[in-house]
């Protein structure tokens, strides 16, 4: 009761009573959105009203219609757009739809509408679930009722019906289609149904008595009649409802026409307008231009039509010509052009019509402006007004037109040379900078032009250029790169060091011819080159395939820069990381490091390095230099644990030698060569121990053998033990975790068990002091399950304890007791 | 979850013929910590740390065998037989006998042509092995420096093994400059083959090198980036161990000779079928028994004795695992177990005198669902806000580590207060429980906290199985089968469906059919696992059963 009181307030009252109304409302907003409208700013209050929580304080949205003024409306508006259609918000957009219904509200009755249709319920009727709003039923009630409304008002011939008719057709755009469907009816007849057949209102004002669609009974879409297909063209004929009601207000036409982003509504509008001749003749030029610059062929024939009616061929209008020959309707645009060519000279210093034609959106507007542009010379003003008018156009094109552009840079590129270079650099770099290729493309151009005009070329335009990702782009770079003089590139080395490790395969080979013909003519730029590129090697992570590039650049184009490379370099790109870095470190070896400079740690090293020719460059310093290795024998025999077989092969031979014998193979050196953990380098320095063995250093030898935690070497230890540990009883101490580790082995090396078991029992039972060392370890190793050793290790103490008495048993002997036999039956 | 580390250099040994550096690359992109000292015990060092190696490569997951080879020489050995029978048949075995005659000398004159090529072959392949050995590793390990030891930890690939060394200072002489802090350590296996070479005639200094934090230059060469992403379920698997060692636990000692003769007993038999556990016999005031399923071997520990009050008998599986201490034997003093139950994870203590290498061993080696269960050692032990949390850790850091005890007194907390806070802090990877010196320590396993809520469970199902279990919403029973499994049914109420659930688990504990009346069992049957009425069912026959922990 309330709400339509508000209404009907609304509805009787003045212009002030009605002022008073909405200020009473105002004054009642929460506070933020109270201020915004009170601004009168709509920008102000669209922000307020975002901030707003609506969905709390959903009442405020229906107080919003009850305000309504020229500040808060658009904000309004959006939020009828964007509101979901649910809890709590659907309430006040079902009363906000009945109100706009009565006050003949159009754009508000005509959005709700276009989101009842569009938007699904919340709920098919029979699965309701609590509380929830819009379900199936409610949509279907409220998209009849659009309908049911617009019908009566165009029963009753209310001029008003045209005016929410083209509310609800407003809203609707292209994007809304659906595909086109084909089901089955009853009789398996096929039904088909086409794009727009949701839409229920919009589909009665369109096609309210149209000879393709219909909408049967008990249906909720409009089907096409048979033997219509969807996609077919439409008739000439009119099929809307109430044809005679849109004759009457052809303004509406006219606004369905200006705004409407919807093809079956400029086809409707198209046809009435056309009947509307009175209104037609009437109409204003700049009316005439909007209908022929909309992109809708029916549209476009009505601006074609009064154009036609107009031309003056004394006199022509060159807006309208421009605008005609860049319409949508190919017969318009084909007349036009028959005009153009006869107006010829008028044409050509019109550059608000050429740049029209160069930016049209037919192909055949662009191709046809090329075509007289080529044929004909432009006066300087009007090529250059054209060339700024054109590129403002083409920086402004949205990102989905780039065919245009690149025509449009065709035709600027083969028939506007001359004018071309009035464009400056930072246009370039917004050129550049643009997404379309067919933009950039330009700007590559502009750049290729304005090098050969002065020469001087920032260098960060070139790498855009080069970093485009459009390959016709990175072409006229390319081509911009091979015609810049060679005294400027070789100015650019960190320019060339760059494009010399780009990611892009074509950059990095058009690159090459550059960097060569820089090396050979510049030392300078060379050696930064060199210096930049095996930097580059070095410290940055490069893409795929570089490495090899920047490599082959190195060894084939800049071989002469290799000689002011640093040593300490060398020796880093010999320990880099990269197989690359390393083959040229391999190549450097030879030329930029001499061996006396390498420490003999740093050649055994090389000895392991990955590339062969470094390896065999180390073993040639060996055999270059064999008084050194002599002199540092510890440290060199260390080429024998090398990482690779082949130097470790070649080490072996090196050192069986006739210069190295027992001077300097000394028990140390030796040791040095075993502790190694390969089972090949154990077994040659065994074979050196043997060999070169000096007697003295037995006891230091065996020591250090027994801490190696190899089986093999423990094994081998084992020889040594009776020459140099036998009745030494101090020595035996050492050797005590020796013995320990050798029995603790689990399953393992038996022959060294029973050789250390042996010893340990002659030794043990020598003195008192070794038995008393002895004894605690077999004791430990009495607690084995292992019958075999626990047995050996029993008898070992026993031995001992026969040998030394006064060395007490740690076990408890128990006498054998004897059972007598037990006689079985068959013997007795 | 991804890890990132800044290493400057890599992590070098180098040998010479009198000395060795070990000089471990901390990452730079945690709080400062170093330490640097000379070794006094460097064998013992090479064993433990040996040993600890064993427990980052060790990887007892199933490889099924490559039988392509196979495959091949019996498909031609199938065609060959065909052949002949034909032959036999058709009076042309003699013609065909020669033909193959000469294709097999010409196979053999082809492989022998082609052996140096497959050879090199062999070998480059590798070469590769090796050069790339060190992407198999999946976390290097974390060092800590305390003010009284440093220590490090590590778990294994498969997921299962958890390793610690803990070396005291009195290991070391000419202490340098150190600073307390946790940090991950640049690890590769090359590292493995140097510390193989240290000796005790060598003087071998140690230090985590502090150099890498005085510049913080990123990007240089010599600063290595690594990314490494770990699966959700080895930090789980790392959590679940380190927060069971915190638990009460059955304790007792072994004598070295007593893990030879364990390690022995498996060195010797190869089981074909299971079950592969290995029990602990424990009667108070006897020897350790341990017995081996399925050969019934069974080991007396003469020289230890059960202490503890009641009578057990406690099965471990996974025992092949125990091959990591064989390296310590020779070395250690002696071995304490501490086990927290059947399927749960077990612990090895080995005194090495001022060093002490701990071996955790999670339920089973193969984490994967037919023995899942687990998720209980991730769950709050007691309810504690978070400030007491909060000063707890505080109260830690200042010492870096403490017993509850001394914390209890030094801040005025309850003991079961700061047990639960303890073992929260534990379970978040943030503190851990050292089993060797009874004291809570602090050890930030990440830079950043992990997330938890993400790695309680592996699983929603579990999750709904642990609501299911703390809702009392489960009934079972269980009956033992005649193979030594058992099996379980019972009614698991879920909202406002009561399940009927059954599961048959084997002698390994391993659920082996399992059926139930849920949605999830219908569509996937166990194909994605057991669904949450299973979990629920079996955890809570294992509550009921076990012996009370906490």
């Amino acid at each position: 009761m309330k709400r339509v009181a508000a209404e009907s307030l609304l509805l009787l009252g003045d212009a002030d009573a009605n002022g008073e109304f909405k200020d009473h409302h105002i004054a009642q907003l929460p506070a933020p959105l109270k201020t915004a409208a009170q601004s009168g700013d709509p920008a102000a209050f669209a922000a307020a009203l975002d901030d707003f929580a609506l969905h709390q304080h959903a009442a405020v949205l229906h107080e919003l219609y009850l305000v309504d003024t020229p500040t808060t409306r658009p904000a309004f508006l959006d939020a009828l757009r964007k509101a979901p259609l649910r809890a709590p918000l659907f309430q006040p957009i079902r009363y906000i739809f009945k109100a706009a219904e009565l006050r003949r509200d159009a754009r508000v009755f005509g959005i709700l509408g276009h989101r009842f249709e569009t938007t699904p319920a919340n709920y098919k009727r029979r699965y309701r679930r609590s509380l929830e709003a819009y379900g199936s039923a409610t949509r279907n009630y409220l998209r009849r009722r659009i309908w049911r409304v617009l019908r009566r008002m165009g029963q009753a011939g209310d001029p008003d019906y045209v005016k929410l008719a083209a509310g609800v057709l407003l809203p609707f755009t292209d994007a809304d289609a659906v595909e086109p469907r084909e089901t089955y009816g009853v009789r398996g007849r096929p039904v088909h149904w086409d794009r727009f057949a949701p839409f229920l209102a919009f589909n009665h004002i369109l096609f309210g008595n149209s000879a393709r669609y219909e909408l049967a009974r008990n249906s909720k879409a409009f089907r096409l009649k048979s033997p219509h297909r969807p996609g077919a063209v439409a008739p000439t004929e009119r099929e809307e409802a109430f044809p005679a009601l849109w004759e009457r207000h052809p303004g509406a036409l006219m606004q369905l026409c200006a705004e409407s982003e919807c093809t079956p509504v400029h086809e409707f509008a198209g046809k009435a307008l056309l009947a509307c001749a009175a209104f037609l003749a009437e109409l204003e030029l700049d009316d005439v231009l909007l209908l022929l610059s909309r992109p809708y062929d029916a549209t476009a024939r009505v601006g074609f039509v009064v154009a036609k009616q107009r031309y003056d061929a004394a006199n022509p209008s060159m807006p309208l010509l421009a605008a005609l020959a860049a319409c949508a309707h190919a017969p318009g645009r084909t007349q036009a052009f028959t005009w153009i060519d006869e107006q010829r000279s008028r044409a050509l210093a019109d550059s608000a019509l050429l740049a029209a034609l160069v930016m049209g959106r037919a192909a055949d507007t662009r191709a046809f402006a090329r075509r007289l542009l080529r044929s004909s010379t432009l006066a300087p003003q009007v090529g250059q007004v054209l060339v700024g008018r054109l590129v403002a156009a083409l920086l402004a094109l949205p990102d989905t037109a780039n065919e245009l552009a690149m025509d449009a840079v065709q035709t600027m590129t083969q028939a506007l040379q001359p004018h071309l270079s009035i464009v400056s650099v930072t246009v370039m770099r917004d050129l550049l900078n643009h997404p379309l290729s067919g933009v950039q493309e330009l700007g590559a151009e502009l750049l290729l032009r304005h090098d050969s005009r002065s020469g001087l070329i920032p260098a960060d335009l070139i790498l855009a250029v080069l970093h485009s990702p459009h390959e016709n782009v990175r072409a006229v770079g390319m081509r911009l790169l091979g015609e810049l003089p060679e005294a400027a590139i070789a100015a650019m080395d960190t320019l060339l060091v760059r494009l010399c490790t780009d990611a892009n395969a074509d950059i990095r080979n058009a690159s090459r011819p550059l960097v060569a013909r820089v090396a050979a003519g510049f030392p300078d730029a060379r050696d930064k080159i060199v210096a930049g590129l095996v930097e580059a090697l070095l410290r940055r992570k490069l893409a795929e395939d570089v490495p090899s590039h920047v490599l082959r650049v190195l060894k084939e184009d800049l071989t002469a820069g290799h000689a002011k490379i640093e040593k300490d370099t060398v020796w880093r790109l010999l320990l880099s990381g990269s197989p690359h870095a390393q083959e040229l470190g391999g190549i450097l070896l030879a030329s930029n490091l001499r061996p006396s400079e390498l420490e003999i740690e740093q050649i055994v090293k090389l000895a392991s390095h990955e590339i062969l020719s470094v390896r065999q460059a180390a073993w040639g310093m060996y055999e270059a230099d064999v008084v050194r290795v002599q002199a540092n024998m510890a440290e060199a025999v260390r080429i024998l644990d090398a990482k690779w077989e082949d130097s470790r092969r070649w080490a072996e031979g090196f050192f069986r030698g006739p210069a190295f014998g027992r001077a300097q193979f000394t028990g140390e050196v030796l040791v040095g060569v075993i502790d190694s953990v390969r089972d090949d380098v154990q077994a040659y320095a065994r074979e050196l121990l043997q060999r070169h063995f000096d007697e003295a250093d037995g006891p230091d030898v065996l020591l250090k053998l027994s801490e190696h935690p190899a089986r093999a070497v423990q094994m081998f230890a084992t020889n040594y033990l009776e020459r140099f540990a036998s009745g030494k009883p101090e020595r035996l101490e050492s050797l005590m975790p020796y013995f320990a580790s050798v029995l603790s082995r689990v399953n393992q090396g038996r022959i060294a068990k029973h050789r250390v078991l042996e010893f340990l029992r002659v030794e043990g039972a020598r003195d008192v002091r070794s038995a008393s060392i002895v004894m605690p370890l077999l004791f430990r190793l009495a607690a084995t399950i292992s019958i075999e050793y626990r047995a050996s290790a029993l008898e070992v103490m026993m031995t001992i304890h026969r040998a030394r008495p006064e060395i007490p048993l740690p076990v408890q002997v128990k006498p054998v007791r004897v059972v007598a036999p037990v006689r079985t039956a068959g013997e007795g | 979850m991804e890890f990132q580390y800044a290493f400057k250099g890599s992590s070098t040994v180098a040998n010479r013929a009198d000395s060795t550096d070990l000089s471990f690359s901390p990452d730079t992109k945690r709080e400062p910590t170093y330490f640097s000292g000379e070794l006094r015990k460097g064998i013992a060092f090479r064993e433990a740390i040996s040993a600890l190696h064993d427990v980052v490569v060790s990887d007892m997951r199933f490889k099924p065998k490559d039988k392509t080879a196979y495959k091949e020489w019996a498909a031609k050995q199938e065609a060959i037989d065909w052949d002949q029978v034909a032959a036999q048949r058709s009076g042309v075995a003699k013609q065909i006998r020669e033909m193959q005659e000469r294709l097999s000398a010409s196979y053999r004159r082809s492989a022998e042509r082609r052996a140096p090529f497959d050879r090199a072959k062999r070998a480059y392949f590798d070469y590769l092995y090796q050069k790339d050995r060190d992407a198999w590793f999946v976390l290097d390990p974390v060092i800590t420096v305390h003010p009284d030891e440093v220590f490090f930890e590590c778990f294994s690939q498969d997921e299962s093994s958890y390793g610690r060394l803990g070396t005291g200072y009195e290991v070391f002489k000419n202490i340098g400059e150190l600073a307390c802090g946790t940090t991950n350590i640049d690890y590769s296996s090359a590292l493995y083959d140097e510390f193989q070479k240290i000796r005790s005639y060598k003087t071998t200094k140690f230090q985590v090198d502090p150099s890498g934090f005085d510049v913080k230059t990123q990007g240089e060469e010599d600063y290595k980036e690594v990314k490494i992403d770990l699966p959700d379920s080895w930090v789980r698997g790392f959590l679940q161990v380190n927060s069971a060692m915190g638990l009460p636990a059955r304790t007792f000692d072994l004598h070295p000779m007593d893990v030879h003769n364990l390690c022995f007993v498996l060195r010797r038999h190869k089981e074909k079928k299971g079950p592969r556990s290995m029990r602990y016999i424990l009667t108070p005031g006897a020897p350790i028994r341990v017995v081996f399923d399925p050969w019934g071997i069974e080991v007396v520990c003469r020289r230890t004795e059960y202490h503890g009050k009641t009578a057990e008998e406690i099965r471990v599986w996974g025992r092949r695992r125990l091959h990591i201490l064989e390296r310590l034997i020779p070395v250690a003093k002696k071995f304490t177990v501490h086990l927290l139950g059947q399927g749960l994870p077990s612990f090895y203590v080995a005194d090495l005198g001022d060093m002490t290498f701990t071996l955790g061993l999670s339920g089973w080696s193969a984490n994967d669902w037919s023995t899942a269960g687990n998720f209980d050692l991730l769950a709050p032990r007691a309810e504690v806000d978070d400030y007491t949390k909060q000063r707890v850790f505080t109260a830690l850091k200042e010492k870096w580590f403490d017993t509850p005890d001394a914390l209890a007194s030094r801040i005025g907390i309850s003991r079961p207060a700061i047990l639960a806070a303890l073992g929260a802090w534990t379970q978040a990877g943030r503190a851990m429980f050292d089993l060797a010196k009874g004291v809570y320590r602090v050890r930030e396993l990440a830079r950043e906290p992990l997330p938890m809520d993400k790695l309680r469970f592996s699983n929603e199902r579990e999750e709904a199985a642990t609501r299911l279990l703390t809702g009392n919403l489960v009934q079972s029973t269980h009956r033992s089968t005649s193979d030594g499994g058992v099996e379980l049914s019972g009614t698991v109420k879920d909202r406002s469906h009561t399940h009927r659930a059954s599961l048959v688990i084997d002698a390994d504990a391993r659920i082996t059919r399992a059926e139930c009346q849920c949605n999830f069992f219908q569509q996937n049957k166990l194909f994605k696992g057991p669904c949450e009425h299973m979990l629920a069912l079996r955890m809570h026959d294992a509550r009921r059963r076990a012996v009370v922990l906490v």
